[in-house]
């Protein structure tokens, strides 16, 4: 048969395959299907032989449908949901997606959640090694737990870059963003954190690493444990270190190419992960600061005499709302918002 | 062969190996959104529901218990997916019509899914058309236009159109001809061992 085929093949013009293109590329399906089996009449001898066309020509049209659904970011989503904590949450994405409503809601909280980087390399540039990847965009996330066991709580605009596997002898990891880390500990296997410019390792503690990009500053902050952070940007050879133990905060600024150890002063500096906010005898200025960096909203004062009020309180996971309202009663003013911006202004 | 390929992937996915696992997700996926969104109507949906399901099979290797082909687990799996997708959000009866309906035939596999060989050759036929035609094409295949659409769009005549069209597909013909052939035979040849052995 396959012999035949050929045969006839080398008789059939190049006018016939233009007319058996047409009919079944250009017209109404129905039409076409039963066009083309006259045309193939003409000009195959055998019906078997047209038959093989078409259904050649299926197989190309469904090479193209395929073409749609790209494996390579599919399986990226794939790989980090098995691989991560997340996977055990299938169940609320599933039922969440029964409903129409959630679908976008979930559909969104998976590709902000796990995104897959692909390859990237930051730690090590003569070695490729394949990197998860962690991203927050606007919401505060859950934890996440890294291969390890330690935990990662992003907050938002972070992402963190993690292998799927750690090495030998270290932990590396890197972060742009900030982020809160309680490390697993492994005296064997220090933890290594990238963050911009400083290098942050630790061997078991729990700690707050501060690296936006755009703010040319690393802040770290120790809960517990001890931790080294070495900066990156010294020009002689002595290393710039500093260890930091509990109620420390590092900073190293790009600017001044300094790395200092301080005090850290701010007890809120964790609230944008535990929603605790302490303020005492704090300025009105800078509670707006904390409940904009903690809510994710936008704050303005209507008058600069706002600024300087003081306000005492301790609000342990209120909404935004109600702290809003403690301020309204507590230095009679006024609180409105409009399109999602909040405008504080005196009573009129 | 293929289904060998299959069932040996399949025992070391059982174990946990995943690179098996990933393998039998870059010859499927596609595949079965591209099923899925038959009865959903909804790219995204359907890529949503595969996604989930290979994530289950992961989860679920250990106990996963198959008999058949898994090329047809997987079809049947997604199907029965999209069914209960379907229960919980009444998606228009006309598709909920086309999944019922699927769920009482057997599923031909072959109107979704492509043998990879078979694919890249497709891949690799169409990428050697000359760059013209094959932009005609592709706006014939993957965008779904008319003749006189292409024409319009490229500025062309539509005689062009039809002369371009009719010489890509005699070129596709030639080039993926012997690859149905080599098929058959191989088909063939399988028989005959398949026999052998029995006997």
């Amino acid at each position: 048969m396959s012999l035949s085929c050929m045969k006839t093949n080398q008789h059939i013009d190049d006018k016939n395959w233009e007319l058996l293109a047409k009919s079944i590329y250009d017209e109404n399906p129905e039409v076409a299907a039963e066009e083309s089996k006259s045309v193939v009449k003409e000009i195959f001898s055998s019906e078997n032989e047209g038959e093989q066309l078409l259904k050649m020509t299926k197989q190309v049209d469904l090479y193209f449908d395929l073409k749609k659904y790209p494996v390579e970011q599919a399986w990226g989503k794939v790989e980090s949901r098995i691989h991560s904590r997340i996977s055990t949450g299938n169940t609320i994405i599933r039922t969440l997606i029964s409903n129409p409503l959630y679908r976008v809601a979930a559909a969104i909280l998976i590709s902000a959640v796990l995104l897959f980087s692909g390859y990237e390399v930051f730690y090590n540039p003569s070695a490729t090694v394949a990197m998860l990847e962690l991203t927050a965009t606007d919401q505060v996330l859950n934890t996440f737990t890294l291969p390890d066991g330690t935990l990662v709580t992003l907050n938002s605009d972070t992402k963190v870059f993690y292998p799927k596997k750690f090495g030998r002898k270290t932990r590396e990891i890197s972060i742009e963003g900030e982020a809160f880390f309680e490390v697993k500990p492994n005296k064997n296997k220090p933890f290594i954190i990238h963050a911009g410019k400083a290098q942050i390792k630790v061997v078991g503690t729990s700690f707050s690493v501060s690296a936006y990009p755009e703010t040319k500053l690393v802040e770290v902050i120790v809960q517990t444990g001890k931790v080294q952070v070495m900066s990156k940007m010294t020009e002689s050879l002595q290393t710039d270190e500093l260890i930091l133990t509990p109620g420390d905060k590092g900073t190293l600024v790009y600017e001044s190419k300094t790395l200092q150890k301080t005090t850290n002063q701010d007890p809120n500096f964790l609230a944008w992960k535990t929603h605790n906010l302490i303020f005492k005898a704090t300025s009105l200025r800078e509670v707006i600061g904390n409940l904009e960096k903690v809510y994710k909203v936008n704050i303005r004062l209507a008058d600069p005499k706002l600024n300087e009020l003081l306000l005492t309180a301790q609000f342990n996971n209120y909404p935004l709302d109600f702290i809003l309202k403690v301020i309204e009663t507590t230095f009679k003013i006024e609180v409105q918002e409009v399109d999602g911006q909040y405008f504080l202004k005196v009573r009129s | 062969m293929d289904l060998t390929d299959d069932k040996e992937l399949y025992l070391k996915l059982k174990e946990g190996d995943e690179r098996a696992f990933q393998t039998l997700f870059r010859k499927y996926y596609s595949a079965m959104c591209h099923f899925a969104s038959q009865f959903l109507n909804d790219r995204e949906l359907a890529e949503e529901i595969v996604q989930d399901m290979f994530v289950k099979i992961w989860e679920k290797r250990a106990v996963l218990n198959i008999e058949t082909s898994v090329k047809h687990y997987f079809f049947r799996s997604v199907r029965n997916h999209c069914l209960n997708q379907i229960q919980h959000e009444k998606i228009k009866k006309q598709y909920a019509h086309n999944v019922l309906e699927a769920a009482s035939h057997e599923i031909n596999t072959e109107q979704y899914y492509l043998e990879v060989d078979l694919s890249r050759r497709i891949e690799k036929s169409i990428d050697s058309l000359p760059p013209k035609r094959k932009e005609i094409f592709r706006l014939s295949r993957e965008q779904g236009l008319k003749y006189k659409e292409i024409a319009e769009t490229l500025d062309i005549s539509v005689k062009t159109v039809e002369a371009q069209m009719g010489l890509a597909l005699k070129y596709l013909r030639e080039e993926l001809k012997d690859f149905s052939n080599h098929l058959m035979t191989l088909f063939v040849v399988l028989k005959k061992t398949d026999r052998s052995n029995r006997g």
